[in-house]
């Protein structure tokens, strides 16, 4: 017994003294206190054995907390191991153990109890900041009448905004960065700090405070938002709620006074935590984030490198340590720091124009090798083997292609994101209620056009909300649901991504179009137009229906700058609107601007390219179905209808080998719904082209769209419809 | 001395403390008008003859600094003294206030002593003759 007090004394004593200086990012001395405190329970002692051994096993307990960082005070540790000296000093002196242990038993485990019991030892002692501890003894508050009314409206307020803050910090999860969605939610909060400081609310008013400067470090980019701080922050609405109810129910009850009981310490703890826990570091090397702190400095770091060239199997924070070049409690500290910000798969970041030139080299590597393959039938019967080989490197560069290909895809979701603010903005400044919907955010395209659909789309829905959307009294009226709808949606279809904006608002006004477009003079008051025609008269410059100008828009600029955009992307908008139920605008965009899927013609020795978005049918026209009109020039009969014909041969001025229309192909073709009928000599087929800009000799030449090189290593030019459909006004 | 105060925030209860605390200054009687951010602000400012603002800074639309810039720009309020209620997030704006020409600041939340306070320094003495009016007006014929 007497040998085992005696150890027990000098493991306690070892124990102090390490204590002493504690320092909680220590690992190795923590352990080191951790297994003597293991040694210490395994030895047998009687007697004092109960209230000694729990000190033992709750200092043991609150140890393994501080390793793992759940919490950082070592007050607790010190105490404790202080009670375990005063027991074994009366012990072996023979005094009968007098010590109340309660005290330190509670400050060792209070931090990780999750009952909210009030204690006297809390993280205020550390901070030295009575303030804004949450330790603020029930106080009773009273008020008059004044501040009765002001309370009434600070409740109503309050929670209309904390309500917000749920959907706001789900937009903030996607972007974390939006300082100002975060400015947004931080608002509320300032709000119930300045209201309830003035009327001395001290727990909402401290809990305000701290979310608030936990929001205030993420607006100035110290700290990132990530799924720990939103949860902080929605306890911290949720305790805001709750106790804003039971001033409500005081006020209710008719008194004029009021007592704060609920305890938020340890929510206080938690924001504290999380605040300390995200720092802004990102997966940053190790070397990086040891000068940062001061505990390395770059030539130090330089020698370590080179040792761990020789020795490749070393890690440099072993190294660190062993070379005492730095202390290993930074070292372990640091390499926390590391692990704790490193999320996901690693990413490289590259420069687009890398990208696109990637993009570039492997479609011309793509035709190279069909270069090959087109020869390939001349040494294939000889060599079999050679034959296998090809087919392998066929495989290999369209896998390299797709690669290639999906770098640049992005999924579109983030610009409907952006939606999302924009129609919650529009919503409060236009009076009108709207709900958003959205598919297919995974869907992928090309980064280069979801930069360029950002601005038309915000355009598209400024227009649907401002000139389709009814006031919630209107659309009650018509008997539809007060919240206006806006659909957003991507989907793929053949090569194309489509991206559709639905609306139940109500719909284009056709007389109305009509009748602007006729006193605008866009068209005669005689013309029949056809209801897609009508729709695509919103799109012409300079044209608004909007019977006055608003923030929203209305200033005749928008559609036919979202048209020009959206064609300039080779793409298409279509308009489909029902009065009173809605509109639907329908952008099909091509998945990738460096490829274009088409149809390869040729017109005497010449190959062009029809992008197959244009194609409408191709047939052998009879003899019958071709005659001239009268200042309209040659007309080809398609499906009952009348369309003009393009002589390809004519416009690029070359040789065709059919002269009359019936020994040709007509190939209808259609742009913003006018059908022409291209006359040509035969189809060669479809397939993908990766375009290339024509250089500067060809680049004036209209209803040329660009380049392309063909498998036999000749140049196919790519048509635009627009263009062609253009000279062949011109020529008349 | 009866003066007319626009308070500037965009909380409704956080205007009825500050017209509370301003009230219970003492500092002479005053009349109330209220803004929920800088664009009404202006709007009042343009129609009211007014002696002090006493703004937020943080506010949507059009915040407190930015309300000063505006008022600055106006010749027929750009003398009308701007008090900005601060915050410790918005601390390190203070220079940019005085700056841009606001007459003061005031940490909130503040007693109405403190406000007093203020209000002597900026407009003069409530109940003395000699006020700002009359000090202003010094006109040499």
């Amino acid at each position: 017994m007497k040998n085992e007090i005696e150890k027990i004394t000098q493991d306690v004593g070892e124990i102090t003294k390490l204590v002493k200086n504690l320092d909680v990012e220590d690992i190795p001395v923590l352990g080191e206190i951790l297994n003597i405190l293991s040694d210490i329970e395994e030895t047998e002692l009687n007697g004092t054995q109960t209230p000694f051994k729990s000190v033992v096993s709750a200092i043991k307990g609150y140890m393994g907390k501080l390793i793992l960082e759940e919490e950082t005070d070592p007050l607790p540790v010190v105490r404790g191991t202080e009670v375990l000296r005063g027991i074994i000093l009366s012990a072996s002196s023979g005094n009968d153990f007098s010590f109340d242990i309660d005290d330190v038993m509670q400050s060792l485990r209070f931090n990780g109890d999750t009952t909210l019991e009030t204690s006297k030892h809390d993280d205020a002692q550390k901070s030295g900041d009575d303030e804004l501890s949450g330790d603020v003894m029930p106080s009773e508050i009273s008020f008059d009448e004044e501040d009765i009314s002001i309370l009434k409206d600070f409740i109503i307020e309050s929670r209309d905004n904390l309500e917000n803050i749920e959907i706001k910090l789900i937009d903030l999860e996607q972007n974390p960065r939006d300082k100002d969605i975060i400015n947004e939610i931080f608002r509320p909060f300032h709000t119930i700090k300045g209201v309830s400081g003035f009327l001395d609310l001290k727990r909402i008013n401290i809990l305000a405070h701290k979310t608030e400067n936990l929001l205030d470090s993420a607006r100035r980019g110290e700290i990132i938002i990530n799924a720990m701080i939103t949860d902080v922050i929605l306890e911290s609405v949720d305790a805001l709620g709750k106790m804003l109810n039971s001033i409500e129910n005081a006020i209710d009850a008719g008194q004029n006074s009021f007592e704060e009981t609920l305890n938020i310490k340890l929510l206080l703890t938690q924001i504290d935590q999380a605040v300390s826990d995200s720092d802004a570091a990102k997966g940053k090397p190790l070397g990086k984030i040891l000068i940062e702190s001061g505990n390395l400095d770059e030539e130090k770091l330089q020698k370590a490198l080179n040792i761990q060239k020789t020795n490749p199997q070393k890690k440099l924070g072993e190294i660190l340590i062993h070379e005492n070049i730095v202390e290993s409690k930074n070292v372990i500290s640091a390499i926390r720091h590391q692990k704790s910000s490193q999320q996901g798969a690693p990413q490289v970041k590259v420069d687009t124009i890398k990208l696109d030139n990637l993009v570039d080299l492997t479609g011309e590597l793509v035709i190279a090798q069909s270069m090959i393959r087109q020869n390939l039938n001349k040494f294939a019967a000889q060599d079999q083997k050679f034959y296998q080989n090809m087919n392998q490197l066929g495989q290999i560069v369209s896998g390299l292609q797709k690669t290639a290909m999906s770098m640049r895809m992005i999924p579109i979701g983030s610009t409907f994101q952006k939606m999302v603010r924009l129609v919650r903005d529009l919503s409060k400044n236009s009076g009108r209620i709207l709900d958003l919907k959205m598919s297919g955010e995974e869907t992928e395209i090309d980064r280069n056009v979801v930069d360029a659909l950002y601005e038309p789309m915000v355009h598209m829905i400024r227009n649907s909300v401002d000139h389709g959307m009814e006031l919630p009294e209107e659309r009650e009226k018509k008997g539809k649901k007060r919240n206006g709808y806006i659909h957003l949606r991507a989907y793929h279809k053949g090569g194309n991504i489509v991206i559709e904006l639905e609306d139940d608002g109500k719909g284009l006004d056709k007389e109305k179009i009509l009748e602007k477009a006729i006193s605008q003079n866009i068209i005669d008051k005689n013309d029949v137009l056809s209801d897609p025609e009508i729709f695509d008269l919103i799109m012409q410059p300079g044209f608004s229906t909007a019977e006055k100008i608003t923030d929203i828009s209305g200033r005749g600029v928008g559609m036919d700058v979202v048209k020009k955009t959206i064609e300039g992307l080779r793409g298409r908008l279509e308009i489909q609107s029902t009065e009173g139920k809605g509109s639907t605008f329908i952008i099909s965009l091509p998945l990738t601007l460096a490829i274009i899927e088409g149809m390869l013609i040729r017109v005497g020795v010449e190959k062009y390219i029809i992008p197959t978005l244009a194609i409408l049918e191709s047939f052998k026209p009879n003899p019958r179905d071709y005659f001239t009109v009268e200042g309209k020039g040659e007309m080809i009969k398609f499906r009952d209808k009348i369309v003009p014909l393009i002589r390809l041969d004519r416009i690029f001025e070359i040789s065709a080998d059919s002269q009359n229309p019936w020994d040709g192909i007509v190939v209808v073709v259609e742009n913003k719904y006018e059908k022409r009928g291209l006359l040509i000599d035969e189809l060669l087929g479809k397939d993908e082209f990766v375009i290339k800009s024509l250089g500067e000799s060809l680049k004036g030449i209209q209803g040329l769209a660009g380049g392309s090189i063909m498998g036999d290593g000749r140049i196919g030019l790519i048509l635009d419809m627009e263009g062609l459909f253009k000279a062949c006004f011109e020529r008349g | 001395m009866v003066y007319k105060v626009l308070v500037v925030d965009d909380s409704l209860p956080m205007r009825s403390v500050l017209k509370k605390t301003i009230k219970a200054s003492g500092f002479g009687s005053a009349e109330f008008f209220e803004a929920a951010n800088g664009q009404e602000a202006l709007l009042i400012l343009k129609k009211e003859w007014l002696d002090i603002v006493v703004t937020d800074y943080n506010m949507p639309e059009m915040n407190g600094l930015e309300l000063i810039q505006e008022m600055k720009k106006d010749d027929l309020i750009q003398a009308i003294p701007v008090l900005v209620i601060t915050t410790e997030s918005s601390r390190m704006k203070i220079d940019e206030f005085i700056e841009m020409g606001a007459a003061g600041y005031i940490k909130k939340p503040f007693t109405p002593e403190e406000i007093k306070a203020k209000f002597v320094e900026i407009l003069g003495e409530s109940n003395d003759d000699t006020g700002i009016e009359e000090s202003d007006n010094n006109l040499d014929f």
